[in-house]
C-alpha cells in the first residue's frame, strides 16, 4: 500500500533506526488500550525533532501516503490505529520548552507526558489541571487529540480549557499556530475545533497549555452506600444543590473489590454496594462548611458512613485506588473493555440501575467507576476475549448500555472519543447533515483525507457528502 | 497604511437598511425562507438589534430578525443545563435561572436584553469571563440553519461530551456566518450565596500597578471578575472619576468575609454593591466602536498605562489583567492614536466587528478562507463579517 522506496526516503530524515518495520517491531502498534482491534500498520516513523517530524509530514504529503499520529498508544476508541498506512509516532519529542510562572504557563513537545509535565511544575506551586487516569502514559498531545478529562476536571475543566495555543503541522506540510499565548485571536476558533479533532486536522507539535495555582486548602471524602442508587441520588443531590466539588467519582462492588485485591488496595469498604469519592477544594474559610453539606446530602441519601482524608498520605492512598482502577480490574481478566458515555447528571440512579439490569440479562459483570459528578459513565466489562461466546455477550451489552444512554439524552463519549469503535452510533447521534459539515470543517484542515483516515465520522456520511455537492445549494 | 479599524469599516460600510425584514418565529419558517430565497440573496442576521453599530451596517438584501424565535425550551435545574431558542433574552435566562439559586454567567458589554443568540454568534465577553470562562466553553449544544436552509446540530445536552469534531466551538464566535444559530443548551453555574464587590483605586505608576496585581493574587479566594476602569468609565459605574480596579468576589460566607477583609487592607478601597456591575455593561453606548488589544498578562500593566495615556478623556477603556486584555470604546481619531501607541508592545489587535476576520497570518487566513467557502460558499450571512477584505 506504500509507495516503494518510503521507507528509505523516511531514513533519510530519520534515521534507519527509528523507522520500524520488522512485524516484531510492528506489533506494539496494532493496538490501543482498547482491546477488540488490531490493525497492522505498514510501518512506524519515530521523529526525533520538530524539523523532523515536519519533514516526515511533507515527505508524506508529496509521496500522497495516509498516516496516522500517535503518542502513548493509551487510547481507547482505537483512535491511533492505522490500516496499512503509515504511524507517525509523536512520543520521541518530549521536552518541555518553556516554563512561564508569571503567567502560569508551559510550552511543551506533544510526547510530553501528563504527569511529567505537572511534577516539573510542582516547585513553582502549580499543575496541569486535566488528570485523566491514564496520566503517568498518555501524552499531551494524545490529551490534545481526544480533548481529555479527569477527574478533576469536574471543577477545573477539561483539555481545552486549559490549551492556549497550538503549533501544529497540517498533512500538506503547513506549520500554523493556531490561538495565542494572550487568548485572542482574530478569525474563527480554530483552536477550539482541532482540539479533540482525534488526530485528523494535524500533528501538534508544540501545545501551549495553561498552569493552575495548586488550592490553598483541600478536603478528600469517602461516602460509603449500601445501594448503587443511594450512591447515585446523592451525586445528584450534591449537583442540585449547587456545591462544586473538585471531583466527584463513583465506584462499585466489582470495582471496589478488584482494586482491594490488588497491590493499589486503599481501603475502600469491600462491603460497600458503591462509594464516592469526593474532593473539595479553595479558601480554606468556610471549605469546612462545604464538607459537612456534602456529608449531609450523602446522609440523607442512605450513606453508611462519610469519612474525611486525615492526612495528605491518606488522601493520596484513597486516591490511588481510583486512579489504578482499570489496572485493578485488568488484572481480573484477560481483557477488559473500558467504556465511557454520558448522560445528564439527574438519570444517574435510572440509567445505572438500567446497566445494571443489562449486565445480569447478558450475564456479564458491569465494573463502574466513573466521573459521577460530570455524569460521565465509564461501564467497564472484564472479560475472556478468547471466548467467543462471552465476547459476544460483552458486545451485546455494551451496544445496549451505549442506546440507554443515548435514549436518556446522553452522549456515546466524554473523553475517550469516537475513534472506530464508537462509529457506529454516530448517525444515531446527528444527523446526514451535521456528520457533512464535520466532514467539511476536517476538509478544510486535510482536503486529501490523509490524516487518521476512517476515523471519527463514517465514511459513508463523508462519501455521500462528496459525492453531491449540489445539495449544499 | 489603514486601522484594522478603518479597514473593517470599509467592508462594512454604512448604508440604508435593506428594506426587506424578516422576523420567522419558527425555525422551519426560517428554513423555508432561506430555501426560497435565491441562491444570491444574501442576509443579516439580527438578534435583538443591541449591538446597533454592528448590525446596521451590515449590507445585504434582507434582514433576518431572530428575535421572535425565543423561548426557554428546556431547563432542568438538577442538570444545570439550559436549552432557549436563539432569541431568548440574556434577561428572561437570568430571571428563570435566578429562581432556582442558579445563573448564566455571560456578561457581555451591552444592554441584558441582548440575545443569546447573538452572544454566541458574537462570543460577546464581560468582566465575568476572567474566572467563569467565554461563551464557547458555556455552550454545550446548537441547532443551526446554515446558508442554503440546512438544519445541523452541533454537541448535545450533557456537560461532556467528544462526539465528532467540535462544530460549537466553531460556530462561537463566528458571528454568524457558517450559519444562524436557531437555539443553544448552555451549561449554568450555581449562584454564589455571597457576592460582594470592592473598587480600589490604580495607581499611576507602573512598579506599583503590578505590586498591587500581584498582591491580589494572595486573596484566598480567587475572584469572580476584576476589571480595570479609567475615569470616564468609573463615573458610569456611579463611582468617583478616577482609575479603578473593580473586584467581584463571590462563594461561601465565611470565603468571601475573609477575601473582603483582604481587599479592604488597600488604601482607600471602598465595598460597592454588586449592581454596579449590570450598570456598567448597560452604560455602553449604542453606537460603540471598540478595539481589544490583548498581551501576555504580565505586560498588561504596560498596555494599560500606554491605551490610557493615548485616549482622550472621553473614551471609556477598561481591561482584565488577569486575561492581558485592555478594550477601549471611542471614535475612530482615539482608536487611531491608540493603536499606534500601542504597536511598540506587539499586541493582538481585534477591532469590532468586522476586523475580526482580519488576520497578518496567510495560513490563518487561507484556513478561515476554506472553512467560510466549506459553510457559506456564496457568502450569503453577513456578507463582509469575518472577511479579510479579499474575498
Ligand atoms: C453598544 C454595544 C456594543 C457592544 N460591543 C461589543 C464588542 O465590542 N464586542 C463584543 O464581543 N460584544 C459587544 N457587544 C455585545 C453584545 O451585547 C452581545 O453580543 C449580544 O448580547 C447582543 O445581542 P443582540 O441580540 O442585540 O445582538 P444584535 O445586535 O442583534 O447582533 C449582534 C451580532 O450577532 C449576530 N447575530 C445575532 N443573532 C444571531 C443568531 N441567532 N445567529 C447568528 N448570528 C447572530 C448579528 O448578525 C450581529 O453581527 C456590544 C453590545 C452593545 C449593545
Ligand atoms: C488506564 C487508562 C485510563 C484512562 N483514563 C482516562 C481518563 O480518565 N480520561 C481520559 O480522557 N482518557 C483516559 N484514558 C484514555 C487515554 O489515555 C486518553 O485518550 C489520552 O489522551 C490518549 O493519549 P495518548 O498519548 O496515549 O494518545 P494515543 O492513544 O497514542 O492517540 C490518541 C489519539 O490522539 C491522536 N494523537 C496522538 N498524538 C497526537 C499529536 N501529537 N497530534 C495529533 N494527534 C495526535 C491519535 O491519532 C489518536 O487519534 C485512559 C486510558 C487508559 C488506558
Amino acid at each position: 500500500m506504500i509507495p516503494p522506496g518510503l521507507e528509505r526516503e523516511l531514513a533519510d530524515v530519520v534515521g534507519a533506526r527509528f523507522v520500524l518495520t520488522r512485524p516484531g517491531e510492528l506489533l506494539a502498534y496494532t493496538a490501543d488500550g482498547l482491546p477488540g482491534y488490531r490493525h497492522d500498520p505498514a510501518l512506524v516513523v519515530l521523529p526525533g525533532t520538530r524539523e523532523e517530524a515536519i519533514a516526515v509530514v511533507q515527505l508524506l504529503a508529496r509521496r500522497k501516503v495516509a498516516f496516522v499520529p500517535r503518542g502513548a498508544g493509551t487510547g481507547l476508541s482505537g483512535g491511533a490505529l492505522a490500516d496499512g498506512t503509515v504511524v507517525l509516532g509523536l512520543n520521541r519529542l518530549r521536552r518541555i520548552l518553556e516554563i512561564d510562572v508569571e503567567n502560569q504557563w508551559a510550552v511543551v513537545e506533544p510526547g510530553v507526558v501528563n504527569a511529567h509535565l505537572s511534577r516539573a511544575v510542582a516547585p513553582h506551586g502549580l499543575h496541569y489541571a486535566p488528570d485523566p487516569s491514564s496520566q503517568s502514559a498518555c501524552t499531551i498531545g494524545g490529551n490534545v487529540a481526544e480533548n481529555a478529562g479527569g477527574p478533576h476536571c469536574l471543577k477545573y475543566g477539561v483539555t481545552v480549557n486549559h490549551v492556549l495555543a497550538l503549533t501544529v503541522v497540517l498533512a500538506d506540510g503547513t506549520v500554523v499556530t493556531l490561538g495565542s499565548t494572550t487568548g485572542e485571536v482574530a478569525g474563527y476558533d480554530l483552536l477550539g475545533a482541532f482540539v479533540g479533532s482525534e488526530g485528523c486536522f494535524g500533528v501538534v507539535l508544540d501545545a501551549t497549555v495553561r498552569l493552575t495555582a495548586n488550592p490553598t486548602a483541600v478536603r478528600t471524602m469517602l461516602a460509603d452506600f449500601p445501594t448503587i442508587d443511594s450512591a447515585a441520588r446523592a451525586t445528584s443531590a450534591i449537583i442540585a444543590a449547587g456545591l462544586v466539588p473538585a471531583a466527584l467519582e463513583m465506584m462499585d462492588q466489582p470495582t471496589i473489590r478488584a482494586v482491594e485485591a490488588s497491590i493499589y488496595a486503599a481501603g475502600y469498604p469491600v462491603d460497600a454496594a458503591a462509594v464516592l469519592l469526593i474532593e473539595l477544594d479553595g479558601a480554606a474559610a468556610g471549605l469546612d462548611e462545604e464538607v459537612a453539606r456534602v456529608a449531609g446530602a450523602c446522609r440523607e441519601a442512605g450513606a453508611r458512613e462519610v469519612r474525611v482524608a486525615t492526612s495528605e498520605a491518606d488522601r493520596q492512598r484513597l486516591w490511588q485506588g481510583r486512579k489504578k482502577a482499570f489496572g485493578a480490574m485488568g488484572r481480573v481478566s484477560s481483557h477488559l473493555v473500558v467504556q465511557d458515555a454520558v448522560i445528564p447528571r439527574t438519570r444517574l440512579p435510572d440509567v445505572l440501575a438500567e446497566i445494571g439490569r443489562i449486565g445480569r440479562e447478558e450475564g456479564v459483570t458491569v465494573c463502574n467507576v466513573f466521573h459521577a459528578g460530570d455524569g460521565n459513565l465509564h461501564p467497564n466489562i472484564p472479560y475472556n476475549g478468547n471466548d467467543p461466546a462471552e465476547t459476544q455477550r460483552v458486545e451485546r451489552a455494551m451496544v445496549r448500555i451505549m442506546e440507554a444512554c443515548i435514549a436518556a439524552g446522553g452522549s456515546v463519549t466524554g473523553e475517550h472519543g469516537i475513534g472506530v469503535d464508537k462509529l457506529p452510533y454516530m448517525p444515531r447521534l446527528f444527523t446526514e447533515a451535521t456528520l457533512g459539515a464535520m466532514c467539511r470543517l476536517r476538509d478544510c484542515f486535510d482536503p486529501e483525507r490523509r490524516m487518521n483516515p476512517g476515523k471519527v465520522v463514517p465514511m459513508r456520511s463523508c462519501r455521500e457528502w462528496a459525492m453531491a455537492p449540489a445539495a449544499r445549494g | 497604511m489603514m486601522t484594522r479599524a478603518e479597514r473593517g469599516a470599509r467592508i462594512i460600510e454604512s448604508g440604508g437598511g435593506p428594506a426587506v425584514h424578516h422576523a420567522p418565529s419558527t425555525e422551519r419558517e426560517l428554513i423555508d425562507l432561506l430555501q426560497g430565497a435565491g441562491p444570491h440573496v444574501t442576509f443579516r442576521i439580527r438578534g435583538a438589534g443591541t449591538w446597533a453599530s454592528v448590525t446596521e451596517r451590515i449590507r445585504a438584501d434582507a434582514t433576518l430578525d431572530l428575535s421572535r424565535l425565543s423561548g426557554i425550551t428546556e431547563y432542568v435545574p438538577g442538570d444545570l443545563t439550559l436549552t432557549a431558542r436563539a432569541g431568548t433574552t440574556l434577561a428572561d435566562i437570568a430571571e428563570a435561572t435566578r429562581a432556582n439559586g442558579q445563573w448564566l454567567p455571560l456578561d457581555p458589554w451591552g444592554a441584558p436584553t441582548g440575545t443569546l443568540g447573538a452572544t454566541l454568534a458574537t462570543a460577546s465577553t464581560g468582566p465575568l469571563a476572567a474566572t467563569l470562562g467565554l461563551p464557547r466553553d458555556a455552550a454545550l449544544g446548537l441547532s443551526l440553519v446554515d446558508a442554503a436552509g440546512v438544519r445541523t446540530t452541533a454537541g448535545g445536552r450533557v456537560v461532556k461530551n467528544v462526539a465528532g469534531f467540535d462544530l460549537v466551538r466553531l460556530q462561537v464566535g463566528a458571528c454568524g456566518t457558517l450559519g444562524i444559530l436557531t437555539e443553544a443548551t448552555v451549561r449554568l453555574r450555581p449562584l454564589p450565596a455571597v457576592d460582594r464587590s470592592c473598587a480600589i483605586p490604580l495607581p499611576a505608576a507602573q512598579s506599583d500597578l503590578t505590586a498591587l496585581l500581584v498582591s491580589l493574587r494572595q486573596i484566598p479566594l480567587s475572584p469572580l471578575a476584576m476589571e480595570a476602569l479609567n475615569p470616564a468609565l468609573a463615573a458610569c459605574a456611579g463611582l468617583p472619576p478616577a482609575q479603578m480596579l473593580l473586584v467581584r468576589v463571590g462563594g461561601s460566607h465565611p470565603a468571601v468575609a475573609q477575601a473582603v477583609e483582604a481587599l479592604a487592607r488597600h488604601p482607600h478601597t471602598t465595598e460597592i454593591p454588586s449592581s454596579a456591575w449590570p450598570v456598567l455593561s448597560a452604560s455602553e453606548p449604542a453606537d460603540a466602536m471598540s478595539v481589544r488589544y490583548s498581551v501576555r498578562p504580565s505586560q498588561w500593566p504596560s498596555l494599560w498605562i500606554t491605551v490610557c495615556a493615548a485616549s482622550d478623556a472621553s473614551a471609556r477603556v477598561h481591561g482584565t489583567p488577569s486575561r492581558g486584555v485592555v478594550r477601549v470604546v471611542g471614535p475612530a481619531e482615539t482608536q487611531h492614536r491608540v493603536q499606534q501607541a500601542v504597536a511598540p508592545l506587539g499586541a493582538v489587535e481585534i477591532a469590532e466587528p468586522a476586523g475580526r476576520g482580519v488576520t497578518g497570518v496567510p495560513a490563518l487566513a487561507e484556513l478561515g478562507r476554506r472553512v467560510r467557502d466549506a459553510f457559506d460558499p456564496q457568502r450569503r450571512l453577513n456578507p463582509g463579517v469575518m472577511d479579510d477584505g479579499r474575498s
